[in-house]
């Protein structure tokens, strides 16, 4: 192909501006649609396994829950509930201290923590007649180390027992006004009298985590968990949380709890799952969501090259005279059929390229009228918007694509071209 | 040195119903190098058959071709082509301008398919030649009847080919006109160039020094 060629073939197309503009439409929709929607869906994924790697791929869940249910039936569960983006609430709590004092000391556990957790009446004088139901959360004093939890008055819980509570900061403020004021003071959980140990920070709603949607904490109360037990006279907690001392050291604490469970529990009443579970189900998700994706686009690239194919013959035939005479001057086949392929190329690289455009500000567009159903919604206003990532990767395939289907297209075309009899050709009217 | 030879050339066309329809009939023709010949005939003579066996356009013909001393049965299609390119310029009664391309354009189209030379300067050469040095950059659907034969003759021209195949060059134009691109042809063969002009004006035809009269698909007359 030379220069000359090229330059003929763009001038051909930009001759019959709207008519190249029409026949295109179908490559340019159909690369617009796959860009906009990989971006969005890219950009979603992102944002999920962003949200959850803030916390720790170390992070392995022991919940009360026996893991051959179906989802749908988890009580209240899926992304955006609590823990580890799950909630297990309405499952009957099977996980006791006896397991919880075994699991924390398997090797390579660094740190754990059980949790329950209730609704319960919280007063500031005993035998109050007005109480307000808070949720109340029976954990370790290593839980706030491993979700991230500061204390912006009074300190975290120091022992496991004893009748001390923290105060997430929106409770500190319904209860006492402010976090200082509340630290010290007494309130009544179930008529049962808890010193204020401290409040924590605030936690915004984009903090999400395997540990209690941040914008939940704030208005939790957190009590030592044997506290919790004598408090909500059970014996068993809803999970148990436990952080591996490296990532690689979390499928032998899974293999080790699930040996260790397995020995005390008489039916499987528990479920084991990892963040790297919870991630490797999004990927599955999404990458089944991009497979649908590209059956969506073969189709309207089919049909757009299939419009390529129809216009280029339609260029042939019009172009019948021009063939005649380029053979007469000495043009070969091959000429011909390169002539006709770049001419191809060309249109359906424009779409492509157009398209790339199109989708890129489709995705933007549409990411930002699509709030976020991320894990850590806090509550209205807290929706974030979907950031459209477009990776270079997917430029160039939908780039690498539009030429393939200039080629494939445009190659009938051009062959038909260059077998046109000069002599004929020359004579067409 | 003969330029074109042909031998017992037939060319019999067949329907699609089988019917045979002889075109020509056992041409013999021979034109030299220099020479300006002109062949004539009535419609449906044969003229633009033989024209396009002597244009490599139609290779099915019986008989024997030789172009410069090629014997043009023995080639494959990519071989017709460059020789097309390098022996022939041909002139036609539609011009075949391409309309969107400017006439500097047009006369290097040949230069799409072999690199020449100074290609540009002697297009640039040629087009002053022609008259048309100011109309150079112009699209060539801008331009009269007149102008757009002188262009295509400048495109024939450039590549230096060993003959010029003029196929009615003056069927599309008034009688000046005629007479100035008959003119241009006569300057080229003044210069040295073979031209075969294909006609069925006798007016036209006797500007060449030989004319060989087509009837019925053969040979009638050789002047």
């Amino acid at each position: 192909m030379n220069f000359t060629i090229l330059k003929q073939s763009i001038r051909s197309i930009f001759h019959n501006p709207v008519r190249s503009a029409l026949t295109i439409l179908g490559i340019v929709i159909g690369i617009a649609a796959v860009i906009s929607l990989m971006g969005l869906s890219n950009g979603l994924k992102s944002q999920v396994t962003s949200g959850l790697s803030n916390l720790d791929a170390k992070r392995i869940t022991v919940s009360s829950q026996d893991p051959n249910r179906p989802t749908a039936e988890r009580g209240g569960g899926g992304p955006g509930g609590g823990m580890g983006g799950f909630s297990f609430g309405g499952q009957d709590p099977t996980l006791t201290v006896d397991n919880y004092n075994s699991l924390k000391t398997l090797s390579g556990v660094a740190a754990s923590s059980p949790r329950g957790q209730e609704q319960l009446d919280v007063t500031k004088t005993k035998g109050a007649d007005k109480a307000t139901g808070y949720q109340v959360m029976g954990v370790s004093t290593e839980y706030a180390g491993m979700s991230d939890l500061t204390a912006q008055a009074g300190t975290w819980l120091t022992s496991n027992s004893g009748n001390k509570v923290v105060l997430g900061s929106d409770a500190a403020k319904d209860l006492f006004g402010s976090a200082k004021a509340a630290v010290g003071k007494t309130i009544y959980i179930k008529d049962t009298a808890f010193t204020v140990e401290g409040v924590l920070a605030e936690q915004d709603s984009g903090n999400s985590g395997a540990i209690g949607p941040g914008g939940q904490t704030n208005t939790q109360m957190f009590i030592g968990y044997e506290s919790f037990l004598d408090l909500t006279d059970t014996t068993a907690f809803s999970t148990i949380l436990l952080d591996a001392s490296s990532e690689g050291g979390v499928d032998t604490v899974v293999t080790d709890a699930q040996a260790t469970l397995d020995a005390s529990h008489s039916k499987k009443d528990f479920s084991i799952t990892t963040n790297a579970q919870v991630l490797s189900t999004i990927s599955n998700v999404t990458g089944g969501f991009t497979t649908a994706l590209i059956g969506i686009a073969a189709i309207s690239l089919l049909v757009g090259g299939i419009g390529i194919m129809n216009v280029m013959l339609m260029s042939v035939t019009e172009r019948t005279r021009e063939i005649g005479l380029r053979r007469a001057v000495g043009a070969k086949r091959r000429n011909i059929v390169s002539q006709f392929v770049t001419e191809s190329v060309f249109l359906t690289l424009l779409g492509g390229v157009i398209g790339v455009v199109l989708g890129f500000l489709m995705a933007d567009s549409i990411g930002k009228l699509v709030p976020s159903s991320g894990p850590g919604r806090g509550g209205p206003g807290s929706a974030t918007q979907v950031a459209a990532v477009i990776d270079p990767q997917t430029v160039l395939i939908a780039v690498a694509v539009s030429v393939a289907l200039g080629l494939i297209f445009g190659i009938v075309p051009a062959i038909r071209a260059s077998r046109l009899d000069p002599a004929t050709a020359l004579r067409y009217e | 040195m003969s330029v074109i030879q042909l031998q017992g050339v037939s060319r019999t066309y067949k329907s699609s119903g089988g019917v045979k329809t002889p075109a020509l009939t056992d041409v013999d023709l021979e034109i030299n190098a220099g020479e300006f010949v002109s062949i004539i005939g009535s419609s449906g003579s044969g003229k633009s058959t033989l024209m396009n066996v002597i244009g490599l356009l139609d290779r099915g013909f019986e008989g024997s071709y030789q172009l410069s001393g090629v014997d043009v049965k023995k080639l494959n299609d990519n071989q017709v082509s460059d020789l097309r390119n390098q022996t022939i310029g041909f002139v036609f009664q539609q011009f075949h301008l391409m309309r969107r391309a400017s006439v500097l354009e047009n006369v290097l189209l040949p230069t799409a398919y072999r690199k020449i030379p100074d290609a540009r300067s002697r297009a640039l050469d040629l087009i002053d030649r022609i008259g048309l040095a100011e109309h150079v950059d112009h699209r060539s659907n801008q331009l009269s009847g007149g102008q757009m034969q002188r262009v295509a003759i400048a495109r024939a021209i450039l590549t230096q080919p060993d003959f010029i195949l003029a196929d009615e060059p003056t069927g599309n134009l008034d009688e000046s006109t005629a007479t100035e691109i008959m003119a241009i042809l006569n300057e080229l063969h003044s210069a040295g160039s073979t031209i075969l002009l294909i006609t069925h004006e006798a007016d036209i035809a006797k500007h060449a020094e030989r004319t060989i009269r087509l009837r019925d698909g053969k040979v009638e007359a050789a002047a």
